[in-house]
């Protein structure tokens, strides 16, 4: 998923008696709960900063944070990633009896509803919800700001649901969700997701080998009660299934929500591998400025004792993080990474495109962003917070940059280069410098173009079209389930022909057939193995070619109240802090 | 006087109406509503729908004819005719009904913009009316005070004091309370705001204090300055002496006869800039995070929400000149001078 937010971190294990510490490129933590025991009870605030949740429909629903905290609180999903500081954990049955079960390599999938799952209203669940809930990606005017992520993934997309009697029948184009399609099209959706009692089965046109784990990261997947639908209206609803539903009836974009128990929910179908569901009480509290929010976590009073951030500690910060405070901050790997995307249609020749690479200071640009709390330079859009990481090539490159090797491949020419950046903070123009003084000691000429925070269009839009007065621009990427799948063919695989916009993250319209054919080849591979080697493959030949600029891999710095007890960054809740391990010290 | 009176309203209809024109056309002529609502995952298609559903492929004209139909006897969402009239035999409850006045729709909260406006204005009426109490109250005060001991001591604080406190940014102001006074010294709770049902008076009062201080330090330092020079240029009137002449005790001069002809233009000003605070304090309610039209207007443009920004500066365009008719009355009938001329 884009960069909105911050990053996620490593891990520290401290539920129950016994505290497990994990190696995993963490320091800090909670020592104190390695005394203590797990405690039921209490209001656990979570602070974050104002309009970021775009929306809470299911459908819409894909900023990280988001999908991480409703996961644990109210949208259950038919598997789940479990709470754990492992950094390859299994997914496990959720809503379904078990991960899923298929009989050809991953072209359909079966997934069994337990007994038992209800609804805040009381009322049970039910395939029909499941085929549903999917059902409403199709539908356009439920897209709130970031929605239709399903589409990219069941649309004609990487794995194409289809209807198994004409798979050649287009849902992405044909098909307008179950408010407005038509009858013929709704009939067909429900045979490509199909039900037999409390049983459903996906049709996709491509094996899709990780797909339990993409349904625990992802809510297209999630019922939806057909009788609570209002369509748009429902942007800010929530109908829980999960152990917490919403007080009031909207969630407050601007405000936020507190979430009390649901007592229609009932903890036997659910493990506590998933969610312990221990505070009485859940409260998403916005703020304005991330500042204030570090400042209330580092006053830690009175309500802000059980409170904390899954906002990293703005750099600007830094220097009032006292030693006295380590007990209560944590630093570790995130799964964000910042890198440059290239045009690859205004800089068609490779030798220009890898002589920018060469010439690029990220070890300039760490520090100019706050150094090493706030990430280590890399080689690859990919964290290694992902599993199935692998360096490329140019992590052999000097972190400083390579001036000779760049003046070498340039062979005397002096390439005009447009570099457009998000123009949001001192941070940013600081970081635009770095890079476009290494640059020019190469040889390269460089415009910069910084674009307004609150420009109109906004800023993924302008660099997004095709064409564009943009050469290289700054972007950041993290993994919308913890699969390679979710970062390497959004960027690298070529976008459709005639496609104006940039599907996935593919913004600089690379084009690069060798590298779509390993990523078709690892779309078709049953063998997750085998599936991230040839993913690599792919990364790797791209990485080579130019097809963008690594700079960082972000790290988080988190700081939480002194009465917060299980604070764990893991794989489950994509590094943000694991609401379903929480708990509020007495 | 009646006439006069008239006269200023239609006119400022007239004028409420041109502002909705530019404003409309401003914010339309600007970028592409549809793509700024479309979001992350916006394929050619959505984009097409989005367009047509919500009416963005019409005319800048007819957009607006339907804007101020709305605003005349409210509208139906979706725009588009065929697609809302299947919609109704489809699925009826999807239809969504805005009441006129309707100010518009916002597909990106789903919410009217009437109903965003009614929720998040308590909170800027709260802070606009505690903020306008203490700098009416304690500008006016030490203006007189200023005045009074005029090239005194006293008189040489108030005005430095002022003037320091006038040009210290309100942001700088807000932040020093909430991140010192509140969060680090922990001389003031931290502010929350809590209805008067939630929380009582006292909570109320409380969880407004560090934000209408935010705002009341800034007009108090104008107010004492203007109060001053206004009572000062009273005082220094030829009938102030013939009152002195005739043997009237100094707090009489002052309160029955200079204050008097000091307030009057006084009390207008106020009124005009608290109708402007009533569209949010935009720095104020940003720096503590309170949930008023002033955040609502930097979210909005954040997220590129159209409607509700257009609906906001319509609403703090007609409280403006609302205030203006309502101060030009009151000064008319207070001044007949005004009415005539």
């Amino acid at each position: 998923m884009m960069e909105k937010l911050l990053s996620r971190a490593g891990a520290v294990a401290l539920i129950g008696v016994v505290a497990v510490s994990l190696a995993a490129c963490s320091s800090g933590g909670d020592a104190s709960t390695k005394t203590s025991t797990v405690q039921k009870g209490g209001t656990l605030t979570s602070l974050d900063v104002t309009g970021e949740y775009a929306g809470t429909d299911p459908v819409g629903v894909y900023l990280g944070v988001e999908i991480a905290n409703f996961r644990r609180l109210v949208y259950r999903g038919l598997t789940a990633l479990p709470i754990t500081a492992e950094k390859n954990p299994k997914v496990v049955p959720d809503l379904a009896t078990d991960t899923g079960t298929t009989k050809d390599q991953g072209k359909t999938w079966s997934f069994t509803l337990k007994k038992g799952l209800k609804w805040q209203d009381g009322k049970t669940i039910t395939c029909a919800d499941l085929q549903y809930g999917l059902s409403r990606s199709y539908d356009a005017s439920l897209v709130a700001a970031g929605g239709g992520v399903g589409l990219t993934y069941f649309g004609d997309g990487s794995y194409n649901l289809i209807d198994p009697a004409d798979p050649s029948y287009s849902f992405a184009t044909k098909y307008t969700g179950p408010l407005t399609g038509t009858a013929e099209s709704q009939a067909r959706f429900e045979k490509a997701a199909s039900c037999s009692g409390d049983t459903i089965t996906y049709h996709f046109q491509n094996a899709w080998a990780d797909f339990p784990t993409a349904a625990a990261a992802l809510f297209s997947t999630d019922p939806y009660q057909k009788s609570f639908d209002k369509g748009t209206a429902n942007l800010f609803t929530i109908n829980s299934n999960g152990p917490y539903k919403l007080k009031g009836s909207t969630f407050d974009q601007n405000a936020g929500g507190t979430f009390e128990r649901n007592s229609a929910y009932s903890a036997s179908t659910d493990s506590t591998d998933v969610r312990k569901a221990l505070p009485d009480v859940v409260k998403l509290e916005f703020v304005d400025s991330p500042e204030t929010i570090t400042e209330r976590l580092i006053a830690d009073s009175g309500t802000d004792q059980a409170a904390y951030s899954p906002l990293n500690i703005p750099s600007n910060k830094y220097s009032q993080i006292t030693p006295d405070l380590s007990s209560r901050v944590m630093t570790s790997t995130s799964p964000y990474t910042r890198f440059l995307e290239i045009n690859s249609k205004t800089l068609t020749d490779p030798d220009v495109r890898n002589a920018l690479v060469a010439a690029t200071d990220k070890a300039g640009v760490v520090k100019a962003s706050g150094g090493a709390k706030w990430g280590t330079a890399n080689g690859t859009t990919v964290s290694s917070a992902i599993p199935g990481f692998q360096e490329t090539a140019l992590n052999k490159i000097k972190p400083s940059g390579d001036i000779s090797k760049a003046k070498k491949l340039l062979a005397g020419k002096t390439p005009e280069i447009r570099y457009a950046f998000p123009d949001t903070s001192p941070i940013a123009g600081q970081v635009a410098a770095v890079l476009q003084q290494g640059w020019e000691k190469a040889g390269f000429k460089v415009t910069l173009v910084p674009i307004a925070k609150d420009s109109k269009p906004g800023y993924y839009v302008q660099v997004g079209t095709d064409p564009k007065p943009i050469d290289v621009f700054f972007a950041g990427w993290a993994a919308d389930w913890p699969s390679l799948f979710a970062v390497i063919p959004p960027i690298v695989q070529s976008n459709p022909k005639g496609a104006t916009f940039g599907v996935g993250f593919n913004y600089g319209f690379y084009s690069n057939s060798k590298v779509d054919a390993l990523i078709k080849q690892a779309n078709n591979a049953t063998d997750p193995v085998k599936q991230q080697k040839l993913l690599n493959e792919a990364n790797e030949a791209a990485a080579v070619d130019g097809a963008y600029v690594p700079l960082a891999n972000q790290n988080n710095y988190f700081i939480y109240g002194s009465k917060v007890g299980g604070f764990l960054p893991d794989v489950a809740s994509s590094y943000y802090p694991d609401l379903g391990g929480m708990y509020v010290k007495k | 006087m009646i006439a006069f009176a008239i006269r200023r309203i239609l006119v400022g209809i007239v004028l409420l109406l041109a502002m909705v024109l530019v404003v409309f056309v401003l914010f339309f002529a600007a970028g592409n509503p549809a793509r700024d609502v479309c979001g992350k995952y916006c394929t050619p298609e959505k984009l097409a729908n989005i367009t047509q559903v919500y009416g963005y492929d019409k005319p800048i004209t007819y957009q607006f004819g339907q804007f101020v139909q709305g605003l005349a006897v409210g509208r139906d969402y979706p725009v588009d005719d065929k697609y809302r009239e299947a919609l109704k035999k489809s699925n009826p409850s999807l239809v969504i009904h805005c009441d006129a006045p309707c100010l518009g729709y916002s597909l990106r909260s789903a919410i009217t913009v009437n109903d965003a406006i009614a929720k998040y204005a308590p909170v800027t009426i709260s802070i606009a009316i505690y903020a306008f109490i203490v700098w009416i109250v304690f500008g006016v005060l030490f203006g007189v005070i200023a005045a009074v001991f005029k090239g005194k001591w006293l008189d040489r604080v108030i005005v430095g004091v002022t003037l320091v406190v006038y040009a210290l940014p309100t942001f700088f102001v807000g932040t020093f309370l909430l991140q010192f006074i509140a969060i680090r010294w922990k001389l003031f709770p931290y502010p929350r705001y809590v209805t008067i049902a939630d929380g009582g008076v006292l909570n109320w009062v409380i969880g407004l204090t560090l934000p209408a201080m935010t705002l009341a330090l800034f007009y108090m330092a104008a107010y004492v300055r203007i109060t001053r020079a206004f009572v000062l240029e009273s005082l220094s009137e030829d009938y102030i002496r013939t009152a002195r002449a005739k043997g009237l005790t100094e707090r009489v001069v002052l309160f029955k006869h200079g204050l008097r002809a000091a307030l009057t233009p006084l009390l207008s000003m106020a009124g005009l800039d608290f109708a402007a605070l009533l569209a949010g304090a935009v720095i104020t309610e940003a720096v503590f995070s309170y949930q008023g039209l002033g955040l609502l207007a930097v979210t909005s443009n954040r997220n590129s929400d159209l409607p509700i920004l257009i609906g906001l500066v319509i609403v703090a365009g007609a409280a403006v000149l609302v205030a203006n008719i309502i101060v030009d009355i009151l000064y008319a009938l207070v001044d007949p001078r005004v009415r005539l001329s």
